[in-house]
């Protein structure tokens, strides 16, 4: 019972932060320390995180019950509690006096349900953290602002994405049906007995790849948990909310929205994809995430295209970014296992995913900083590109910082998007050697995506030759928030440095990516005794601890 | 070598300037002689670079670098293939006489700003001082990851030195500019990931690595890593980046309203430099790295060569704004640096090369020039201005003497370069000086028409500009920038360093060529390897191909229909447009045109 | 040889030093007196140039005792004549990767060549050169002697100019060549457009210079034609191989040939190839280097710009577009005598080009009535006989005919000015009568050089102008001696009928000139020394007999023939091979021609003067009832006109459609691709309504949409 708490202490003391803060809201006097406590526990949660990391010594992975915990979960934990940070230092100011508690709390959990779902090792747990992320957005969406259309965007955002839960959890039965297991991995050490699978994986590793990725069963519920997942990323063909959900709510709270359902969403689809040891090459299952990579791509950059509204622009161009995230994916991990994010696609994903969520932040929160130009009391942040004109003018930095952020999202060079594009697409293309039946179709997304990068630098330079060329045409007001400037301040500067110095991210993420690839390969070492292309590292690597 | 890393203290010295004028409030004077002062330090760093390099020059030959600095940016060993993303610089001499000319023309071009902007000078000033710190980093690039990184920032500088600074249309322009040219480099981004992908196949110090060195692709061919279909859609891919860039024709379009509507300094820039950031491409990477590819799709180049040649200069001569003539002329002459590249030899190849740094002198300071009557009179429109060598005589001698530079006239720059790249694409067919190369006659006579109609157009704009009555807008001049109304002190001394460079690179370019030759032979040697393979490859089985080839030379050579030109026993006609390569030419140099 | 390449050095330097102190202190602190500093210049080369001609005479003078003596040594002094003399190395145009150096042998060099003919070329040029400075330092002055605008400027373009034309001369290459080609061209362009406030004079400077390019295309084409045969762009390299060629059948000395072959062309280059190769070419060569010839030295159709060239300052006309510059088209053929002797098709055409400039530009100048365009028609049409002599192969008397018209042209020309500047600008001859008092030394030396334009015997013109008709009689086409003939009936009528109009019958002076006067020493001097030349310069070519020749004494040939014969002697040979009779035969007996050419002048000159002092009605009389015909002479036979319609005004349309493809066409095409996601966006919009019952069919809808095309597979 220990290892178990041992293992979730990140998510303990998280979720004790969050229901601590929400006691905190009741008071009024205490809650404007609601930041201060938030920023406290999600620090105290990373550090917990660093020490697990050390003592886990490398890339060990553990499998108790149903989690697992391995480099995956410590990255992701990382990556999500230093955006956590960002978020809740930016909507310092967002909430009234007496929603904070609940505002900061809900915050919290919504990053819990985040790193859960990294360490789910169970559909029934994945789909509960999956919804542990979605369920506090809803909430926090009509809290973040006082207009009616923060409402109904949550109200939207709540219904479709119940709808979409469903979908997740009727795929999940599917799976169910073909593998008669809920557990993703089983814990090695399990002798495996004929006719009852410990896991899924272990249920796939125990037949022929090409009958398993046959399996209607396995399909369909492959397609529908996908389908279902592609609302937590915002991908095709379920993006119709993004930009009205995004437009309502409060930029800081949108800036996360682009952020933690998609990073979970990836996660989750990611697990999927490795029970399945990513043999998805043979299966149609490849061309259903070609079919929305590309679509997602494209669809997300023509809506953003046609948008002056920077909100909704930002919100389809999140729609683009699952696109290309999904594209990684496709990829894999390649043969050659655990090789640089240049071929594998996991890695690639995990690195862009990081410096996404600091662009993707980063952009918003500098609305957030411009208030609406107009009357001075205005509390409204920068929606419309005339909101930025000539902004450049008069607030150099933080002008400065949403252009680094945005050229980040262009995929220009000298940012951090810039890798991550590299990366991906290289993956791509790298993958054309284990796929050899794809080859041209992977080229293919490619040259889509590097078309659908070009597009959406149109748009994205409205939103610089906004803030840059034009003459003011109101008094540009910034909000005073401390909170807001740093975060808005350490997202440019992670930006930058993840392209002048992503030597430690890299890094990271490719051992990140190895859990994701080689625990279910292990599986197979156990069960099946096939070769693993790293069997010295991989030996005991899904050994139980205690 | 020199133990200094002078190349990163080159790169850092602009961009240090930028962030120090970013950062501080100071009033525009001294933004403008900081930034000024920055550059001339470059300068001075570069001459130290220069000395080094001069000493060295020996150890050029056979595709060597000078001042190399290699340093690891990303890597990741320990895997199957690691990742070695490399920071690593080094010059050769291509890139020496590029770089000189960036660094000779950036420092004039800030200098040239002093009175022409006159609004946000602290961002001005900053971006032109990153966009130098960029263009140095391409041609200083030995990694095609930095360059491509490099050569693709120098787009948000420029987006901003337009957008902000520029004329009327000024944000149409510069999002043309910059979409159009980032469209086509997108592409060539996915050549390069492939490229480099394809690199971590080679086995270099017995270990494989996924790398974008160029010392790496370089090997790709040598070691088969890349088949013809391969070679051909990467060319397509650099090229729709490069060829946008250049511009070739049909992709020019952007590149006059650009001109046009960017700031003096903008337009030298652009021009100068930038422009050349794509014929150096396809020198530093399509020829060496495809050349089966750049053999194959030679003639379609030269086609676009000459077609842009003979359009551009027709389109230059119906302008009445002189900024869009002198833009037109730029398609004009770079349509001749890419016929000089893709004709595959050592004359066209140093023509090119040449070409690309006399276009930047002299195309440069007709910019300036421009920017000079444009400031005094704020048009540029030829019904509105004229006779202004009464009124500028300074000015008009300048004009004149660029002009003369830009027609190609004996003595200056221009002269030396486009006699070279049509020299070499005249022999291009031939074999008995190395391996044939794709064009020939029936390229170099319709491109050298480009010398005639080059002089129709300058001279008309000459005319219309300089002589004839006094015709001025308005109350004449204007005076409220300090400006005398002839050039001042300052212009003139900015004008005078390009026309010394003119003149000595017209007279005496041998340094300058002696770099380039050891620096470019590694080039043409691997397209003569491709020769060779195809060579063999169709004559295979055939016996006493010579004794044939040398009848069909004589029967030629004889032949009573004398109406044509034939110069080379290949005809010289115009190879049909993307045939397959044609090669009926002997390997053996030494069995030269009887 | 170092002293010949020191002195070749110098010569163009000095002016160019002149032009770059002129721009450097001249403008600011000479002024006015800038003129000093040309002055010096080009006099210093003129010094130089005597020097080179005393090096070149006294060695091929020791050669001829030393050739007396048998004593082969000694012989080296012509020898080095035929060398080029490398200066520097200028670029490089080949080299072969596979050795992985560039071969020296790829280089081009600045070279120079010092020979008879350069030496020829130089006296002339300069001595012509440093009379016109002089003049022009009269010139270029208002009545009270204040310089005119421009007037430094105006001297340094002349430095450059001499500079210009010494290089062209020197030039041991066609490379070099071309250069001071192009550069001569420049200074033309500067000098035409010295009033360039007057459009017609920057018209006039635009269109010299794009006329001349345009012979330079044919002219560039050519030298690299000649690269690309022989490998090499130097004079002696090319003329010894094309001689070698074409001496082949003759069988005289093929081992030497075979060397040079191999040295130029690599070891293992074949002859016989080679010798296919050249015999193919070489009348495309001969007619490309003519096409810049026809350029520079305005022949017909390329002749347009000379006429127009005449908005530049008199002194400009008289030294660049009468005396030296427009000469340089006959220096080229006179210099690549070799490579046109060699072609029959080339010398043929040459020679037809030539006879038919004379005539139709004699034509044109008997109906103007402005005197310089006079004198420029005048021009054309004594090069025309230039090049018809060339063109039947009497290459030396062809430079005869350039070196002496140079003295009388540049007298004229001069004389003009002279005429101009009293008149106030004034220069048409219907305006102003009589002269003859009011300005006796303008009138004594311009009626010298009339007499010599017009062929008058015993004068330079007559000797040199006699024997190009000559052998144009012995040519294969004696129909070219005729026209030769009528073109010199022509010529005495038009000048005198120019000086008639000008300087004879009453007084007559243009509205507001008070009084005619001379210009001065400045300018009377040169005029002197230019009309005594034009009455002297002709007998260097002429030897003295006793009894046989022409009035007893006077016998064809001199020491000018004797002293080139070494230039062209390989020409000559080949010619001889060819089987033209007259090629050899040099210029004896002819004397009945003489006589016959004489009188034709004098009936000319006669015939004018009678009919413009008694009878003025006459002429106007024959003009009218020529109509049209005199119309279509008048208007120069309305080639500009055609020039404009066929050529000028298609390119500009042409200009004008790839501007508007550009605007239209290709941008529509971006403009349409550029909004692909545009018309993307507008299709999936359609989707965001913003109802979510919407949104959730969409999404129902896309995902049974995908989960299909996954069952059921692609394709």
């Amino acid at each position: 019972m220990s290892a178990i708490v041992e293992l979730l202490l990140p998510e303990i003391l998280l979720c004790v932060g969050a229901i601590g803060v929400l006691f905190l809201g009741l008071s009024k006097e205490f809650s404007s320390r609601a930041v201060v406590w938030s920023v406290l526990f999600l620090a105290g949660a990373m550090f917990a995180t660093y020490k697990l990391a050390i003592a886990a010594n490398g890339d060990e992975v553990f499998a108790v019950a149903s989690l697992h915990t391995g480099p995956l979960t410590h990255y992701v934990r990382m990556i999500a509690f230093a955006i956590g940070i960002l978020v809740v230092l930016a909507c310092k100011h967002v909430p009234e006096a007496e929603e904070r508690g609940e505002f900061f709390s809900l915050i919290l959990f919504s990053f819990v349900g985040l790193s859960l779902t990294a360490i789910a090792n169970d559909l029934v747990l994945l789909f509960l953290a999956l919804e542990l992320v979605s369920v506090p957005t809803y909430i926090l969406i009509g809290l973040s602002r006082r207009d009616i259309r923060a409402q109904e965007a949550a109200g939207k955002y709540f219904f479709l994405g119940a709808f979409a839960a469903a979908l997740t959890l009727y795929g999940f039965s599917f799976i169910y049906g073909a593998a008669g297991t809920m557990t993703i991995f089983s814990a090695g050490t399990v002798p495996f007995q004929q006719g009852a699978y410990h896991s899924i994986a272990e249920w796939f590793a125990a037949g022929n790849v090409y009958d398993r990725m046959h399996d209607p069963l396995l399909i369909v519920g492959f397609m529908l948990s996908l389908g279902g997942l592609a609302f937590k990323l915002a991908a095709v063909p379920l993006h119709y909310y993004v930009a009205d959900v995004y437009q309502g709510a409060a930029s800081p709270i949108t800036g996360m929205l682009g952020f933690v359902p998609k990073f979970a969403g990836l996660i989750a689809i990611m697990h999927l994809l490795s029970i399945v040891q990513w043999q998805i090459a043979d299966s149609s299952v490849y061309w259903g995430i070609w079919i929305i990579a590309a679509a997602t791509m494209t669809i997300g950059n023509s809506l953003a295209f046609m948008q002056y509204n920077v909100k909704r622009m930002l919100a389809y161009s999140s729609v683009a970014h699952s696109g290309y995230l999904l594209m990684a994916l496709l990829a894999g991990p390649g043969a050659s296992g655990a090789g640089s994010p240049l071929r594998n696609g996991v890695a690639a994903m995990l690195f862009y995913i990081a410096i996404y969520g600091a662009m993707n932040l980063g952009a918003f929160l500098v609305l957030s900083w411009f208030r609406k130009p107009g009357t001075d009391d205005s509390d409204e942040s920068a929606e419309m590109l005339e909101d930025l004109a000539g902004a450049a003018r008069r607030h150099p930095w933080a002008s400065l910082a949403l252009a680094v952020c945005i050229l980040g999202l262009m995929g220009f060079p000298l940012t951090g998007g810039f890798l991550g594009k590299l990366y991906i697409f290289s993956s791509v293309l790298s993958a054309t050697a284990d796929m050899q039946a794809h080859q041209t179709s992977l080229i293919v997304l490619v040259v889509i995506g590097a078309i659908n990068a070009a597009v959406g630098a149109a748009y994205y330079l409205r939103i610089i030759a906004s803030c840059y060329w034009r003459e003011p045409s109101g008094k540009v007001t910034t909000s005073t928030c401390m909170g807001l400037r740093v975060a808005l301040a350490v997202c440019a500067i992670v930006v930058v440095l993840g392209f002048a110095w992503p030597g430690q991210l890299i890094r990271h993420s490719v051992t990140a990516a190895k859990e994701g690839i080689d625990y279910p390969r292990v599986m197979r070492f156990h069960t099946a005794d096939s070769h693993s292309s790293h069997p010295a590292e991989s030996v005991d690597l899904a050994r139980g601890r205690r | 070598m020199s133990s200094m890393p002078l190349l990163s203290i080159l790169l850092a010295t602009p961009v240090f300037g930028a962030i120090v004028i970013f950062a501080t409030n100071w009033d525009p004077a001294t933004i403008r002689r900081f930034a000024l002062g920055m550059s001339v330090v470059t300068l001075a760093v570069a001459v130290c670079a220069l000395a080094v390099f001069m000493q060295h020059t020996g150890d050029l030959s056979s595709g060597g670098q000078l001042l190399t600095e290699s340093h690891s940016w990303v890597s990741s060993d320990g895997a199957a293939i690691p990742l070695r993303l490399g920071y690593k610089l080094g010059l050769d001499g291509i890139s020496m006489p590029l770089m000189l000319m960036t660094l000779l023309l950036t420092p004039l071009a800030i200098w040239a700003s002093f009175t022409s902007i006159q609004s946000r000078h602290r961002e001005y000033y900053a971006l032109m001082l990153l966009l130098f710190g960029a263009m140095l980093g391409v041609f200083c690039a030995r990694d095609l990851l930095l360059f491509y990184v490099c050569f693709e920032f120098t787009l948000i500088p420029l987006y901003f030195l337009i957008g902000i600074w520029g004329g009327s249309e000024r944000q149409k322009a510069a999002n043309m500019f910059f979409l159009y040219t980032l469209a086509g480099s997108m592409l060539t981004f996915a050549g390069v990931l492939y490229l480099g992908w394809k690199a971590s196949s080679v086995v270099h110090d017995g270990a494989r690595a996924f790398t974008f060195d160029f010392d790496i692709i370089y090997m790709l061919h040598a070691q088969g890593g890349l088949s013809a279909t391969e070679q051909w859609w990467l060319f397509v891919a650099f090229f729709a980046g490069f060829a946008i860039k250049v511009p070739l024709f049909p992709f020019h379009t952007w590149l006059p309203l650009a001109h046009v509507e960017a700031p003096t300094a903008g337009s030298v820039i652009l021009a100068a430099v930038l422009l050349k950031l794509g014929t150096y491409g396809f020198l530093r990477v399509s020829m060496p790295v495809f050349p089966n590819a750049a053999i194959e799709l030679g003639p379609v180049m030269g086609v676009l060569a000459v077609v842009g040649v003979v359009y551009g200069a027709l389109a230059a001569w119906v302008q009445t704004d002189v900024k869009r003539l002198v833009a037109y002329s730029s398609v004009s002459h770079l349509g001749f640096c890419l016929l000089g590249m893709f004709c595959m030899k050592m004359a066209g190849l140093t023509g090119s090369v040449l070409y690309m740094v006399n276009h930047g002198l002299s195309t440069g300071a007709l910019f300036l020039i421009v920017g000079m009557i444009y400031e005094r009179y704020h048009t540029r429109e030829m019904d509105q201005i004229g006779g202004l060598a009464r009124k500028m005589p300074i000015m008009a001698f300048f004009l004149v003497f660029f002009t003369m530079s830009s027609i190609g006239l004996p003595g200056l720059n221009g002269f030396v370069s486009e006699f070279l790249v049509l020299i070499g694409t005249f022999i291009s067919g031939r074999t008995d000086s190395g391996m044939a190369g794709p064009l020939g006659v029936g390229y170099a006579i319709p491109a050298a028409t480009g010398i005639l109609l080059g002089a129709i157009y300058m001279l008309y704009m000459v005319r219309r500009v300089l002589f004839g009555p006094v015709k001025e807008p308005g109350h004449g001049y204007d005076s409220s920038g300090g400006l005398t109304q002839d050039l001042t002190r300052r212009e003139v001394s900015i004008l005078a360093p390009i026309a010394l460079a003119c003149i000595f690179l017209g007279v005496y370019p041998k340094p300058v060529i002696d770099w380039m030759e050891p620096s470019l032979s590694p080039v043409l040697e691997r397209v003569a390897n491709v020769h060779m393979e195809d060579w063999h490859r169709a004559t295979a089985g055939v016996e006493s191909d010579d004794a044939a080839y040398s009848a069909l030379a004589v029967t030629l050579a004889d032949s009573a229909d004398r109406s044509t030109l034939d110069i080379v026993r290949r005809d010289g006609e115009a190879a049909p447009l993307a045939a397959p390569i044609a090669i009926h030419m002997k390997p053996d140099d030494s069995e030269a045109l009887r | 040889m170092e002293n010949l390449k020191t002195l070749a050095i110098l010569i163009p330097i000095l002016p160019l030093l002149g032009m770059l102190l002129v721009g450097a202190v001249g403008l600011r602190f000479l002024k006015d007196k800038s003129h000093w500093l040309v002055i010096t210049g080009v006099g210093g080369s003129l010094v130089l140039a005597c020097l080179i001609l005393g090096d070149v005479v006294s060695r091929v003078s020791r050669d001829e005792a030393a050739s007396h003596v048998a004593n082969a040594e000694s012989a080296v002094g012509s020898a080095a004549l035929s060398k080029s003399i490398p200066i520097y190395d200028w670029f490089v145009v080949e080299a072969d990767p596979a050795h992985g150096a560039m071969q020296s042998a790829g280089w081009l060099q600045m070279t120079f060549r010092v020979d008879q003919l350069t030496c020829v070329m130089l006296m002339t040029v300069l001595a012509v050169s440093f009379m016109v400075v002089l003049y022009s330092k009269g010139y270029m002055r208002d009545h009270h002697g204040h310089a005119e605008r421009g007037y430094e400027r105006f001297f340094a373009f002349l430095g450059l100019f001499v500079f210009s034309m010494c290089m062209l001369v020197l030039a041991g290459n066609f490379l070099v060549l071309y250069l001071g080609w192009e550069l001569v061209g420049l200074s033309s362009y500067l000098l035409i457009g010295h009033y360039y406030q007057k459009p017609e004079a920057a018209l006039a400077a635009r269109k010299a210079f794009i006329v001349n390019r345009i012979g330079d295309f044919g002219f560039a084409l050519g030298i690299w034609l000649i690269y690309l045969t022989f490998r090499t762009l130097d004079h002696q390299t090319v003329f010894d191989l094309v001689a070698g060629v074409f001496n082949y059948d003759a069988g005289h000395n093929h081992q030497a040939f075979e060397s040079l072959v191999h040295t130029t062309l690599g070891a293992q280059a074949s002859v016989m190839d080679f010798k296919v190769l050249v015999e193919s070419r070489i009348t495309w060569i001969a007619l490309l280097l003519f096409c810049g010839a026809m350029g520079k030295s305005a022949q017909f159709p390329l002749h347009v710009w000379l006429p127009d060239a005449m908005e530049g300052p008199t002194p400009v006309s008289a030294l660049i577009h009468a005396a030296t510059m427009v000469t340089a088209g006959v220096y080229l053929v006179a210099r690549c005598s070799v490579i046109f002797a060699s072609s029959e098709i080339a010398m043929w055409f040459v020679a037809a080009i030539g006879a038919a400039t004379a005539f139709f530009a004699a034509t044109i100048a008997m109906t103007q009535f402005d005197m310089k365009r006079i004198l420029a028609y005048s021009t054309l049409s004594q090069l025309g006989y230039m090049f018809m002599g060339l063109g039947v192969g009497a290459f030396d008397s062809s430079v005869f005919h350039l070196y002496t018209h140079a003295f009388f042209k540049a007298c004229l020309f001069l004389g003009a000015g002279s005429v101009m500047h009293a008149m106030g600008g004034v220069i048409d001859i219907r305006r102003f009568s009589g002269l003859r008092k009011q300005m006796p030394v303008t009138h004594l030396t311009f009626l010298i050089a009339s007499l010599a334009l017009a062929g008058f015997p015993l004068l330079s013109a007559f000797w040199s102008k006699d024997e190009i008709i000559h052998a144009a009689f012995q040519s294969n086409v004696p129909m070219f001696g005729w026209i030769g003939l009528v073109t010199a009936l022509l010529t005495a009528f038009y000048t005198f009928r120019m000086v008639a109009m000008a300087f004879w019958g009453p007084l007559r002076l243009p509205q507001g000139v008070e009084h005619a006067h001379e210009g001065g020493i400045w300018m009377n001097g040169p005029l002197v020394f230019l009309s005594i030349g034009a009455v002297l310069a002709g007998y260097v070519g002429v030897h003295f007999v006793s009894g046989g020749g022409f009035l007893g004494v006077f016998q064809p040939d001199g020491v000018f023939h004797e002293f080139l014969a070494p230039v062209i002697a390989s020409a000559k040979g080949i010619l001889a091979g060819h089987g033209a009779e007259h090629a050899g035969a040099a210029h004896a007996g002819g004397h009945g021609l003489m006589y016959a050419s004489s009188g034709i002048a004098i009936l000319g000159i006669l015939s004018a003067s009678y009919l413009y002092l008694k009878r003025p009605t006459i002429p106007w009389a024959i003009a009218a009832a020529s109509g049209s015909l005199y119309r279509l002479v008048y208007n120069k036979y309305y080639v500009d006109e055609i020039y404009d319609a066929v050529f000028v005004q298609p390119l500009r349309r042409m200009g004008r459609l790839c501007f508007a493809i550009d605007r239209n066409f290709i941008n529509a095409i971006l403009y349409v691709l550029g909004n692909i996601p545009r018309a993307i966006g507008f299709g999936v919009r359609s989707g965001q309504q913003g109802a979510m019952q919407g949104y959730a069919l969409g999404m129902v809808i896309g995902l049974v949409a995908l989960i299909w095309i996954v069952l059921n597979g692609i394709g």
